[in-house]
């Protein structure tokens, strides 16, 4: 007979039916554990399979020939296997030997909450951006350029109608666009097209394929050609940084870590889920403002224009969107300038006034210089 | 159920979890995931399963779940990689990523199948695993119908934005024969709206009467009626709450003859919005609830010699409380609350769920034990597939 060490109380299941026997299982020093009701039994621990401890559930143990057993007796599995591991009668596995003391321990839990929010902010901040960044550049050329390559049919049929510039007017607008492009341009077709559009008023965007689109509201707006050229900067640099494909990247990166946060959550709606998303979606359109305005100036000067322009032209489409604001929807009072409706249809081209109107920070640059 | 004819014992279900000791389980469980670069995330979901289950206790015995970590982790890595082609494709082929949503709605069926036949070999109750009849053939059977109505929509869809893409001059569209293709969708989506209820029944009844306790059969004994008078009711009651809204818009809008037009023309989409969104969500706390109501006080288990019923009763006023303060929470806490929302919500559904049964728990006979892939279930859960009831 083995002696034995302690007692450990619960039920035993047979495993051919729900009947259960509340049932002592005797442990001995030597790693034996049985039982004697309904009918003796012993058997040695390795043969034995225990699950892991999860806070302070019921324990099971799998015993050979279909047994269970459980107790909510915790400690006493715990002391069970602590005693017949250092005997070298079992061996635990990494996740059952640590995980419930990190999972229990005070610091432990702060520590790990600790790295969880500086992770989380880390991956935000520079992670998500530097990686869509570098996987954005890395990718096919034609990928980024065919990202929603039916977006101006779509453009074209709800908000936008045949531009009634003077053929001469455009003519000289596309040779001042052609005295523009970079050298390199990466085999991307940049491609300068003009529109009319009362919905959109002055405004201009560049798609991912390289087609950048002027409303006649704008070339109207402008004081002189040098503005467009600002305009006409900003957005080739939207185009050569794959801004479009980035964003994209961006958002699935972004869903990544509110996934990784929120876990197995069924009960929590995703309208909890779509706020961050959205306050994130804005700071990320301000630092790929911030790229093209970069772009933008650094050419500027090869160009020999003044960055003021840039700054002057802004302050007119600022003020001719809120006055645009002021009588057409009176509710707006959040004054995102044209925040129309096409940025739901399509999300992925650069409407530059959208999310992000030029803040005062954002016009300092080009009036400093 | 007749409940007075039979003399049932009443077996009240228990949630023992706190909020406190989740906290540091479910915190672990993100730190580790980060850490391992997400494959530590098998090991989380089944120590969270783990956690909620053995806290579940019935008659002084726990529930178990017997998923492991690397059944978990192998199909949760093919189905991620599935997902990652899928998510590609649609984001730069909007149409070839149409084209693959189609397919996998033509997979639906066999998702729920699989993934239920998994929940349930993975669930135990005093070492008796729980069961699901695998049959593929009904399941496809109930699920054609609004698939075929989805592909139908798509497709048309699809049909009308290339009819209205090849007219460059809008208005030709009133010659077209574009004109039609939203009539179309619009009675389509009627049908589908009209059937609902009897399709929601009869995937209930499906789900309920191919599970299984052991050898013993779970029984839906409610009637499609039950369903269409469940939605019949929600939609009346939104109805009158709508009228008042719009009477008190109505109200407002006329009464401030003294204020500047301009502000009292204001105010009607913001009384609107305070109106709907609260409408909108107690609607659906209440087909929730009494659907959850509906589908357990109808779900009977065994055989006519030893029956047993179940009775839950939810409010749709402290669900609706439940769901107002747990988004609450979550949003304010930025998301750290989760855990104790999550045992908050599991352990009133414990506690308004009582199992009735004419014997003891004891007579249950334990069934062959077979392994089921976790495919279907990781599958489901990346295409966020709602499986179950």
């Amino acid at each position: 007979m083995h002696k034995v060490f302690f007692k450990i109380e619960g039920w035993l299941y047979d495993g051919a039916s729900s009947k259960r026997y509340p049932i002592s299982l005797n442990c001995s020093s030597d790693g034996v554990l049985s039982w004697d009701e309904p009918e003796a039994r012993s058997y040695p621990i390795g043969l034995l399979s225990f699950s892991s401890r999860i806070g302070n559930t019921p324990r099971f143990i799998d015993f050979p020939d279909q047994y269970r057993f459980e107790t909510s007796d915790n400690n006493a599995v715990d002391k069970l296997l602590n005693t017949c591991t250092q005997k070298g009668h079992v061996k635990p596995g990494l996740v059952d030997k640590w995980v419930h003391k990190i999972e229990s321990s005070k610091r432990l839990i702060i520590t790990s909450l600790g790295l969880v929010i500086i992770t989380c902010w880390l991956s935000i901040q520079y992670g998500i951006p530097y990686f869509s960044k570098q996987l954005a550049n890395a990718l096919p050329v034609e990928l980024a350029t065919s990202i929603g390559s039916g977006t101006l049919d779509i453009m074209d049929e709800s908000l936008m109608s045949p531009s009634q510039l003077p053929e001469a007017r455009s003519q000289a607008l596309q040779t001042i666009f052609q005295g523009l492009l970079p050298k390199d341009q990466d085999g991307i077709p940049l491609k300068l097209i003009f529109r009319k559009s009362e919905i959109v008023g002055a405004n201009a965007f560049a798609l991912p394929s390289g087609t950048i689109i002027f409303t006649d509201e704008m070339v109207e707006l402008a004081e002189n050609d040098d503005e467009l050229k600002t305009i006409m900067l900003h957005e080739i640099g939207h185009v050569m940084h794959r801004h479009s494909l980035r964003h994209v990247i961006q958002q699935s990166g972004l869903a990544l870590v509110v996934l990784l946060i929120s876990g197995d959550v069924s009960g929590s709606s995703a309208i909890i889920l779509a706020i961050p998303g959205l306050l994130l979606e804005a700071s990320y359109s301000q630092a790929i403002e911030f790229e093209a305005d970069t772009y933008a100036l650094t050419n500027l000067t090869r160009h020999n224009i003044s960055p003021k322009h840039f700054a002057a032209i802004m302050e007119r489409l600022e003020k001719s969107h809120q006055r645009d604001t002021e009588t057409g929807d009176p509710l707006d009072e959040e004054n995102e300038l044209s925040k129309v409706e096409f940025e739901d249809s399509e999300r992925s081209f650069k409407d530059y006034f959208s999310s992000h109107p030029p803040t005062q920070a954002r016009l300092e640059r080009f009036k400093s210089l | 159920m007749d409940f007075e004819a039979k003399s049932y014992t009443r077996k009240p279900f228990e949630f023992t979890g706190k909020a406190s000791e989740y906290f540091g389980i479910w915190i672990v469980n993100i730190i580790l995931t980060i850490l391992t670069l997400g494959i530590y995330s098998a090991w989380a979901k089944v120590r969270t399963n783990q956690y909620f289950y053995g806290n579940t206790q019935l008659d002084g015995s726990a529930f178990q779940y017997l998923a492991t970590p690397m059944q978990i982790l192998k199909s949760r890595i093919i189905a991620a990689i599935l997902f990652t082609i899928y998510y590609g494709i649609a984001n730069v082929y909007p149409i070839a990523g149409t084209g693959l949503l189609a397919i996998i709605l033509l997979l639906v069926p066999a998702i729920v199948v699989l993934s239920m036949s998994f929940r349930m070999r993975n669930t135990a109750y005093r070492n008796v695993t729980f069961g699901f009849q695998r049959d593929f053939k009904r399941a496809y059977l109930i699920f054609a119908g609004p698939v075929v109505a989805s592909i139908i929509i798509i497709a048309l869809s699809v049909f009308a934005e290339i009819q209205s893409a090849e007219i460059q001059n809008p208005e030709a569209v009133e010659e077209g024969g574009s004109g039609q293709a939203p009539f179309a969708i619009l009675a389509a989506m009627l049908l589908i709206f009209l059937a609902f209820p009897f399709w929601e029944f009869l995937q209930t009844q499906f789900i309920i009467n191919n599970t299984k306790y052991g050898t013993s059969e779970f029984k839906f004994e409610a009637t499609a009626g039950k369903f269409y008078k469940l939605y019949l009711s929600a939609f009346a009651i939104a109805i009158a709450v709508g009228a008042l809204i719009a009477f008190a818009v109505g109200f407002f809008s006329s009464f401030d003859f003294s204020f500047d037009m301009h502000e009292s023309a204001m105010m009607i989409p913001f009384i609107m919005a305070a109106g709907i969104f609260p409408l909108y969500l107690w609607m659906f706390t209440y087909i929730q609830t009494k659907k959850a109501n509906l589908v357990y006080n109808h779900a009977a288990l065994g055989t006519d010699s030893n029956n047993s019923a179940f009775e839950s009763r939810l409010t749709v006023t402290y669900m609706f409380y439940l769901y107002i303060t747990n988004t609450l929470a979550i949003t304010l806490s930025l998301g750290l609350l989760i855990p104790w929302t999550m045992v908050r919500m599991a352990r009133y559904r414990a506690q308004t769920i009582t199992f009735l049964t004419q014997t003891d728990l004891d007579a249950y006979v334990a069934d062959q034990k077979e392994q089921v892939s976790a495919m279907g279930e990781e599958f489901g859960d990346m295409f966020d597939i709602e499986v179950g009831i």
